[in-house]
């Protein structure tokens, strides 16, 4: 996120590190670049790109399960042995990622402000998602996650004299701030 | 105070004129009935000091004048009483032979000196001090000085001497008094007993009648008129005031203390516990008989002018043949009751006792030591407020064991040790009692908030809150960690320290916690400490305990009821559950090898969740994740799990539900082009919904042996990119989040591939 002046829009929430991927590429391969991120570092998330660059969707760990258990009925997949399952859920890994991804995502655009990024994230959808790709000149050129907008949401909402409770540091092991 | 009233004050002639017309009139009827009743009981009270009744007499005429004149109060009646009396007795009598001086001049030694620590204390505005002695230790040793004073007149009443025998103390009076009940007077019996009989009989016949008075002339004249008093009767004679030491007609009362002429410092040393001590006695009596009577006047006192004024009193009294005098309880209710208005009431009850002295000296010196007797029995009787003794045995222990062992004390000690004994209890309890850190239990009630039980009845769990109220400083502390332990059963794991309501922060109470924190770790017990105000954090800090504990285990103090308190629940409970895992862990790892080929959520679970209670506000919740996503992963925002009052799972926030929220039924359009401050404006309006309304409640049922197929049908059913896992009783136990499980899938169908 970017420090800014002024009233806050997608440019100073959005994040510019983000993976793109053709939709015309295997699923496994996207399977390979969800979880290709180093050991304690945030993974990278996945935007789907047309061939002109245009984005198509997001692919997400989840929108890649629901993807997997296409053939599985998942009423029944409790009857389903694990080898059963995987050996469902493997067949799936060379469909196109376009068929696994996310269409119907949220698009924001760089002067787009808050209560509209707000706006965008609270309207009901086939699938939620974790971030919003900000599209210039249809292009994605960074994507806001969930939290940074909630994020700055909240540092509105929250008045100094409302914060109330302060929390221990983040110092230790503690369950409840890692 | 306006100029023409300081003027007016500076006017003594206007001053005097003005009370002469005014409360002169009053005052004086007042201290004309004082007069009446104290002069019998003046010269009592000087039998029992040893001394001839005369110096009873100059007391209630010096003593009183002066410490009216000085002192603060409008009705102290300040001269002889009793307690006081018994004490100098007490103190005088072991000395006379060690030193070879008379009792007399004992007495005005210890008298001057009284008086000069009275004058000290009142100049050191030590007024407040008698705040700080319970009212049971006066009630205690007046009962108890009231039993030395009928014990030590029956030798009187029954017209014998002790002379010759060794007596001290109450159990040697007494025992020598009953040795020689058959060498008793009949007619002093007889006399003293008709006084008793007449000091209680005519008030109840009359109020006004003067009981003590009317007694010493009925029995006076009888044993005048039948001769009783002639020494040609033998050891049928009656004792008489004559016989002790003759009351003459004159009022040379200036007598220069021999201390002066002939200093003994090591007298004045050995004196001096015993001065304290009936300083200490005589000021209680005065300020607690000052403020009674002030209670119903409605008058303001100066504690500290009245100790002045009682110290003024003895010193100016012990160069006039005075002894130690105080307030007394008696005649100043006397005055107040008979309409004495003003200070000066007191002065006339001298210049009537004076006139007594001047016109009736002849006639006092026929009164029977008997009868004088009679009268201190009764009052001695009246010492015994049965009423106090009976309340403070019913009421606390505490008061019952000042009462009584301030009462105790004055029959087996040296008197002045009692006093010492009385003081030292109330100020033992005192700070027992303040001094004192209260625990009890909290315990999570259904439907939100906690019960607070007695400290050690709360249900044995995992988790035990102990909540700590009152001080917590040196005298408070002995002995707290070991206190604290027993609030541990063989099921804790953590406890819960709430210290909001703590006082006066010691370093001792410091080390006291800090020991407490490494007994607790022996036993593998973890501390988590609440209700942190900013005072505790300094001492905490500078103390190194806060290191000790560890941040993360430490919640400061807010301005919610029990915030802080739930936010270290969910900590312990997050505790428990780490180490039930690792109990797990290790039983699995010490079993049998288990070919254990199925995956289960324990393979990929995460026990950092967060946690909250469900009855909190909008506001809470909405600051607590925003605060924690500082700290989380971006890519897989956490919910916020909420747990109820027995930390089962009750329901989840998400980020996007946090935000429709925040949102409320704003109209598309609206204020999307408007200022933050506009937008903060909006948001801050939908902020106290009760999130237990908010709340996704239909969450998956998983658990740690939840499987492959479990997990997947959950994730994708709702879109959850991260999964509750809970234990058997349903208490939240870890996560299951999006990257992890999609790895550990990676790996599974990397394995399968040659099968596929």
């Amino acid at each position: 996120m970017s420090s800014h002046e002024g009233p806050i829009t997608a440019r100073c929430l959005m994040r510019t590190t983000f993976r793109t991927i053709a939709a015309d590429r295997p699923l496994h391969e996207a399977k390979d670049y969800l979880l290709d991120f180093p050991d304690k570092q945030s993974p990278l998330p996945l935007v789907v790109v047309h061939g002109d660059g245009s984005l198509a969707g997001l692919l997400t760990p989840v929108a890649l399960f629901r993807a997997l258990l296409r053939k599985v009925r998942l009423e029944e997949i409790h009857t389903l042995a694990e080898p059963e399952l995987l050996a469902a859920m493997d067949g799936q890994l060379d469909m196109p990622v376009s068929e696994a991804m996310m269409r119907e995502v949220p698009r924001a655009y760089p002067d787009d402000r808050l209560v509209a990024l707000m706006k965008l994230n609270s309207e009901r959808r086939e699938h939620r998602v974790e971030f919003t790709p900000v599209l210039e000149n249809e292009t994605v050129i960074g994507i806001i996650y969930i939290t940074d907008i909630f994020h700055a949401a909240a540092s509105l909402a929250l008045t100094h004299e409302t914060e109330g409770i302060i929390l221990p540091s983040d110092k230790g092991d503690d369950e409840i701030g890692h | 105070m306006n100029l023409s009233k300081q003027l007016r004050n500076l006017n003594p002639v206007g001053n005097a004129v003005r009370y002469m017309q005014g409360d002169a009139r009053a005052d004086a009827l007042a201290g004309l009935t004082v007069a009446i009743m104290g002069v019998p009981q003046a010269m009592a009270y000087a039998l029992i000091a040893g001394l001839p009744p005369v110096y009873g007499l100059y007391t209630a005429i010096v003593t009183c004048t002066v410490s009216a004149l000085v002192g603060s109060s409008n009705h102290l009646v300040t001269g002889p009483t009793n307690a006081l009396c018994m004490v100098l007795l007490s103190l005088t009598v072991p000395l006379t032979a060690k030193y070879n001086v008379s009792l007399f001049e004992l007495v005005l030694l210890l008298t001057f000196m009284t008086g000069l620590i009275q004058l000290g204390f009142g100049l050191l505005r030590l007024g407040g001090i008698v705040r700080y002695v319970s009212n049971a230790v006066v009630v205690g040793f007046t009962a108890g000085a009231g039993i030395l004073i009928a014990t030590n007149q029956l030798k009187n009443i029954m017209g014998v001497s002790l002379e010759g025998a060794h007596v001290e103390r109450f159990h040697e009076v007494l025992w020598a008094t009953i040795q020689r009940i058959p060498q008793t007077n009949l007619y002093a019996l007889l006399l003293g007993v008709l006084t008793a009989v007449l000091v209680i009989g005519l008030p109840r016949l009359n109020r006004r009648l003067p009981g003590s008075l009317i007694a010493v002339v009925v029995t006076s004249l009888i044993a005048f008129v039948f001769g009783w008093h002639e020494l040609s009767r033998g050891d049928a004679k009656v004792e008489i005031v004559r016989d002790i030491e003759p009351i003459s007609a004159s009022l040379n009362l200036f007598h220069l203390p021999q201390f002066f002429t002939e200093p003994s410092y090591d007298l004045a040393r050995e004196l001096g516990s015993g001065a304290l001590a009936l300083a200490l006695l005589g000021l209680i009596e005065a300020a607690s008989i000052a403020r009674a009577v002030a209670a119903t006047s409605g008058q303001r006192l100066n504690f500290t002018r009245e100790f002045i004024g009682q110290g003024a009193g003895n010193i100016v009294g012990s160069f006039f043949s005075c002894f130690a005098g105080s307030g007394s309880f008696t005649r100043t209710a006397v005055c107040f009751k008979s309409g004495g208005r003003t200070r000066m009431a007191a002065v006339f009850s001298a210049i009537w006792t004076t006139l007594t002295v001047l016109l009736l000296a002849d006639f006092a010196n026929y009164i029977p030591k008997a009868s004088l007797a009679g009268i201190l029995v009764v009052i001695a009787y009246s010492m015994i407020d049965k009423h106090r003794l009976a309340l403070a045995w019913k009421t606390s222990k505490n008061s019952r064991l000042i009462l009584f062992g301030t009462l105790a004390s004055t029959l087996v000690l040296p008197l002045e040790f009692a006093i010492f004994v009385g003081v030292a209890l109330s100020i033992v309890i005192l700070l027992r009692v303040t001094g004192k850190t209260d625990l009890t239990q909290l315990v999570p009630r259904h439907g939100g908030g906690f019960d607070e039980l007695p400290f050690q009845r709360a249900a044995p769990s995992p988790v035990v809150t102990v909540n700590m109220e009152g001080a917590l400083y040196f005298a408070a502390v002995e002995d707290l960690d070991y206190e604290l332990l027993r609030a541990i059963t063989p099921e804790t794991r953590v406890i819960v320290l709430r210290m909001k309501r703590l006082r006066a922060v010691g370093s001792t109470a410091m080390a006291i916690l800090g020991h407490f924190h490494k007994l607790l770790r022996k036993k593998n017990i973890y501390l988590v400490v609440c209700g942190i105000e900013r005072e505790m954090s300094d001492v905490m800090t500078q103390s190194g305990l806060r290191v000790t504990i560890g941040e993360q285990n430490i919640f400061w103090a807010d301005n919610k009821l029990h915030q802080s308190t739930e936010l270290a629940l969910s900590r312990a409970w997050s505790i428990v559950e780490k180490e039930k895992k690792a109990e797990q862990k290790e039983e699995l790892d010490s079993s049998a090898p288990i070919n254990k080929t199925e995956f289960t959520a324990r393979d990929v679970l995460n026990r950092r969740a967060i946690r909250f209670g469900n009855e909190h506000q909008l506001r809470e919740a909405i600051w607590l994740m925003s605060e924690m996503h500082k700290h989380t992963d971006p890519a897989t925002p956490q919910p916020l799990f909420l747990q109820d009052n027995e930390a089962m799972l009750a329901g989840h926030l998400s980020a996007w539900k946090l935000i429709q929220e925040m949102m409320g039924e704003l109209d598309h359009g609206h204020l999307v082009d408007a200022s933050d401050e506009a937008v903060s404006d909006y948001l801050r309006t939908h902020l106290t919904t009760r999130i237990n309304t908010i709340a996704r409640t239909d969450l998956p049922q998983l658990t740690a042996d939840s499987q492959l197929g479990d997990l997947l049908k959950a994730m994708v059913s709702d879109d959850d990119l991260v999964l509750p896992i809970c234990d058997d009783s349903g208490r939240i136990m870890g996560l299951v989040e999006q990257y992890p499980l999609l790895r550990a899938l990676a790996k599974r169908l990397d394995r399968e591939e040659p099968n596929a």
